[in-house]
């Protein structure tokens, strides 16, 4: 047999006796072994969640997640700088030229300056600017506020709708 | 792993970034597995607008909340639709960096699942780790 305890409990192994099942298990072993101990703590973590877990999605992201630990490498590189070329999509340009008309309307049939519609929204007057002169694309959270502020539905800020 | 020097895009020069921006590249594809190109690229102008502020812990603009060791900036609607977003980030002020670490599609209410918890750990510790070699050198 290729894997045998030695007295020291300590698992000998001969490379060219090993079958591929007894290969992967000895990389596995000693990559493991080799783990920073708060790596080991987070596999210790996983494998009870691993054995509860019920559905494809959980299982495949906790193996993915086991994945990650045991082979650091697959987490790739840490690079500097925006995630993404932002203006790149016309779609997202024209929603934004959308969203920024739609706002500057709605402000006007409220008989709100930027400075009373901020004060009212609860966001920096210089956002609202921006948002106006098409320069960012808003999230929920500035829609919501923003809508609260002029009166009107949430979704009447959506070109969606 | 290294880290890898993107050519910035300067954002408008009236709004200068307070903060560095970096992302690791299972970030990038965790968000590229479940978003369009145009709503990926509105979720990466929400960390523009982040990366502006003074605190992104503290955001007027944007949904962050505090988890463990770093933050969770949610996103839905408009654009989304019905995809509700998780993104994480660590904010390092010794090195005035956001560092993006993970992306999720949340399915269901309740707080964020362990294993994710974990692997955001984990991603946490290798950022810092790559950070630390680039360093030394």
């Amino acid at each position: 047999m290729a894997l045998a305890k030695t007295a020291d409990d300590h698992v000998s192994f001969s490379p060219r006796e090993a079958s591929e099942k007894d290969l992967a298990l000895a990389v596995l072993v000693h990559r493991i072994s080799s783990l920073p101990k708060e790596s080991l703590a987070d596999l210790a973590e996983l494998a009870p969640e691993l054995a509860r877990c019920e559905d494809a999605r959980t299982f495949s992201e906790i193996t993915e997640t086991i994945r990650e630990i045991m082979f650091p490498e697959l987490i790739g590189d840490l690079k500097v700088g925006k995630a993404g070329d932002t203006n790149a999509t016309a779609n997202l340009k024209r929603r934004i030229e959308w969203i920024a008309a739609k706002i500057k309307e709605e402000r006007g049939n409220a008989a709100l300056t930027q400075k009373q519609l901020a004060e009212k929204s609860n966001l920096p007057q210089s956002h609202i600017s921006r948002l106006e002169a098409g320069k960012h694309s808003p999230s929920f959270k500035t829609l919501e506020r923003l809508a609260q502020a002029l009166g009107i539905s949430v979704g009447e800020l959506d070109p969606a709708n | 792993m290294k880290i890898r020097t993107r050519t910035a895009k300067e954002l408008e020069p009236s709004r200068p970034a307070l903060w560095k921006l970096a992302y690791l590249d299972a970030a990038a594809s965790d968000a590229r597995r479940f978003l369009t190109e145009d709503q990926y690229a509105h979720v990466v102008q929400q960390f523009d607008d982040l990366a502006a502020s003074r605190d992104p812990r503290r955001s007027e603009t944007q949904d962050v909340r505090p988890i463990d060791d770093w933050y969770e900036l949610r996103e839905k609607g408009g654009l989304l639709g019905k995809i509700n977003v998780r993104v994480y980030f660590a904010v390092l002020d010794a090195r005035n960096l956001l560092v993006i670490l993970a992306c999720y599609k949340k399915e269901d209410e309740g707080q964020t699942a362990k294993h994710i918890m974990i692997k955001v750990r984990n991603r946490l510790r290798q950022a810092k780790k790559i950070l630390e070699e680039t360093e030394r050198g």
